[in-house]
């Protein structure tokens, strides 16, 4: 093998300083991900509900009068676009355990962060890497498709007035799509990190989403003060799209859920994600070390 | 000016246990051997000058700047750590992209400089295949290769040569030379003298978390001479192999490990040991899967240095 007598030249492309560190494991990581192939299955199934909404939306352009007459859920409007997220919601719930539960551990098992931080990372970049992992994913099952139902809808029913007065759903969807990837993401790391095995760490999401659900509802069935509603993140996030859909959104919450405080949801969602970030951070910080 | 690599009275402790204990050491350009068996606080002595590891007392800096946390300093060194089970999915070329961009190269130039390195580690036939297929030395040189794409001053090899073929041993060696010569800072960490002989003069001698001794090899050379080096050889034909080693004048013990696949012999000198074992594998056509010193007679020197 020619290796002897070569002597390392040095590169005189790029070296980018600063910017989007993070970038790279972001992108070699969906990657890496689309390459599994029941996992591209999976994806695609995900791409469902955009199927069947958008042949809704095709329907009343060609029947509008028999359409009209089945259901308000076929208008195209808020109430759409909040059952379509809903809808999506149950679906994140997979996606995110699918690709988040071993996207820290399996860096520990094989002592990958000594790669990384040996790189110009910090463990922020890192982090934020993973994160923008699960958020790529879970965007591109709802976000994307409820964007291209919107630009749809304007196209082939063309309307400014249903533009005017529907706009504000583009920004609500984007910042509905924000956080949950937020609070899912934060939460399948933290288990991510904490735990050796990724099974584990889908376990330990589906407890916590289940579990608080029903802790909420036993103390709100005892207690009936909606305050206790907030310990499920599941009705915290369908507050969080009552908070940025109106009365569409309000209308597809639970029972109970209805009388939780929306702008209270979000920010406990936001604080729980902040602590769980950190948590994490301390974890990767930990590993640093090796003993 | 101050040295490339400076530790002023570091210790690092991990609760009770002294990992390094009041340290002072000046490193300077060159390639340098980080000599001491398992568990004497190499990797220690590593985690904390790349910054992944806070002293407990006393002050460590790489090229005159706390390494602590300080990312932007790993823009001139790099770092080839002893394990080697990374991103098994990734195929070669990928990896090296990979690593290439997190330090912040442009696609276009991370490609370019990804096959370079490739094709000087002679990887580029393999540059498609998965890491998870390489072997044993294919990993070492791609781990390697990953550490010099950013063309760094400094060096860090944690055992780079551990479990490596021969011939991947002696590439290794060379290229490490060869990178001592173009005047980079090269530290190389290992349990075995022959190995660090092999690549420089200049070693430094660590156990319990203490330097015993710093300076030319040549000074312990003499210690080494008394203690038989074992060595470990995998292969498919053992008793065959054996009857090769037991004509030479410097195999002194040796023992057939069926059941394990190994043969363990013992040799007064190793460098023409190594030679030999080199020489059969490509004359006689052994395959020679594995080579393994296990640091009994550096531990012996050890013993006797701290008596």
């Amino acid at each position: 093998m020619p290796i002897f007598e070569q002597n390392y030249r040095s590169w005189d492309g790029a070296l980018k300083s600063g910017g989007i560190r993070w970038m790279p494991i972001a992108s070699v990581g969906i990657r890496q991900t689309f390459k599994k192939k029941k996992f591209l299955f999976f994806y695609l199934a995900c791409w469902v509900t955009f199927i069947v909404f958008a042949a809704i939306m095709i329907f009343r352009v060609v029947a509008p009068d028999q359409i009209s007459k089945i259901s308000e859920f076929l208008e195209i409007g808020p109430v759409f676009f909040t059952r379509f997220l809903a809808i999506q919601n149950a679906l994140i719930w997979g996606m995110t355990i699918w690709v988040g539960s071993n996207l820290i551990n399996e860096d520990f098992k094989s002592n990958a962060l000594q790669l990384y931080l040996s790189k110009p990372l910090s463990s922020n970049d890192y982090i934020f890497g993973k994160i923008s992992i699960i958020a790529f994913f879970i965007f591109s099952i709802s976000a994307l498709p409820a964007l291209i139902l919107f630009i749809l809808r304007a196209l082939i029913l063309y309307d400014p007035k249903w533009l005017a007065g529907n706009f504000w759903l583009v920004p609500s969807i984007i910042v509905h799509n924000l956080i949950v990837a937020l609070v899912y993401s934060s939460l399948i790391l933290f288990f991510s990190s904490v735990t050796k095995n990724s099974r584990f760490s889908g376990i330990g999401f589906i407890i916590v989403y289940i579990m608080s659900s029903a802790i909420a509802g036993i103390l709100y069935g005892i207690t009936r003060n909606s305050l206790f509603g907030h310990f499920s993140l599941e009705h915290n996030v369908q507050n969080v799209l009552a908070l940025l859909f109106g009365s569409a959104g309000m209308e597809i919450r639970d029972d109970f859920a209805r009388y939780m405080n929306p702008p209270v949801s979000a920010l406990i969602l936001i604080i729980v994600s902040m602590i769980l970030f950190l948590i994490i951070k301390k974890k990767v910080g930990k590993t640093e070390v090796i003993q | 000016m101050s040295s490339v690599i400076s530790f002023t009275s570091v210790s690092r402790w991990f609760g009770d246990v002294i990992a390094l204990n009041d340290i002072s050491l000046n490193i300077e350009g060159g390639i340098t051997g980080l000599l001491g068996p398992n568990g004497a606080g190499k990797s220690t002595f590593i985690n904390l000058v790349t910054g992944r590891l806070k002293p407990s007392k006393g002050r460590v800096t790489i090229l005159g700047e706390n390494p602590l946390h300080n990312y932007k300093l790993t823009r001139f060194y790099g770092f080839v750590p002893e394990q080697d089970a990374y991103y098994e999915r990734l195929t070669g070329l990928e990896f090296m992209t990979y690593m290439a961009r997190l330090h912040g190269f442009d696609k276009r130039g991370a490609t370019r400089l990804s096959m370079e390195l490739l094709e000087r580690h002679g990887l580029i036939n393999h540059q498609n295949k998965p890491v998870a297929a390489y072997s044993k030395g294919m990993r070492q040189r791609i781990k390697l290769a990953q550490a010099l794409i950013h063309d760094p001053e400094v060096i860090f090899l944690d055992e780079p040569l551990n479990g490596m073929d021969p011939v991947g041993r002696a590439e290794t060696i060379d290229l490490i030379k060869t990178l001592g010569k173009q005047g980079k800072t090269v530290i190389v960490s290992s349990h075995i003298l022959f190995e660090v002989e092999a690549m420089t003069q200049q070693i430094v001698l660590i156990n319990n978390g203490r330097i015993l001794a710093e300076g030319q090899v040549d000074e312990i050379r003499g210690l080494i001479d008394e203690y038989p080096h074992n060595v470990i050889i995998y292969s498919d034909r053992l008793r065959e192999l054996a009857t090769v080693f037991v004509n030479l004048p410097d195999v002194v013990d040796m023992h057939i490990k069926e059941d394990q696949g190994f043969l363990k012999v013992q040799s007064r000198e190793p460098e023409n040991f190594y030679h030999t074992i080199v020489k059969i594998a490509v004359e006689d056509g052994f395959n020679i899967t594995r080579i393994e010193s296990p640091d009994d007679n550096l531990q012996s020197v050890f013993k006797y240095l701290v008596k």
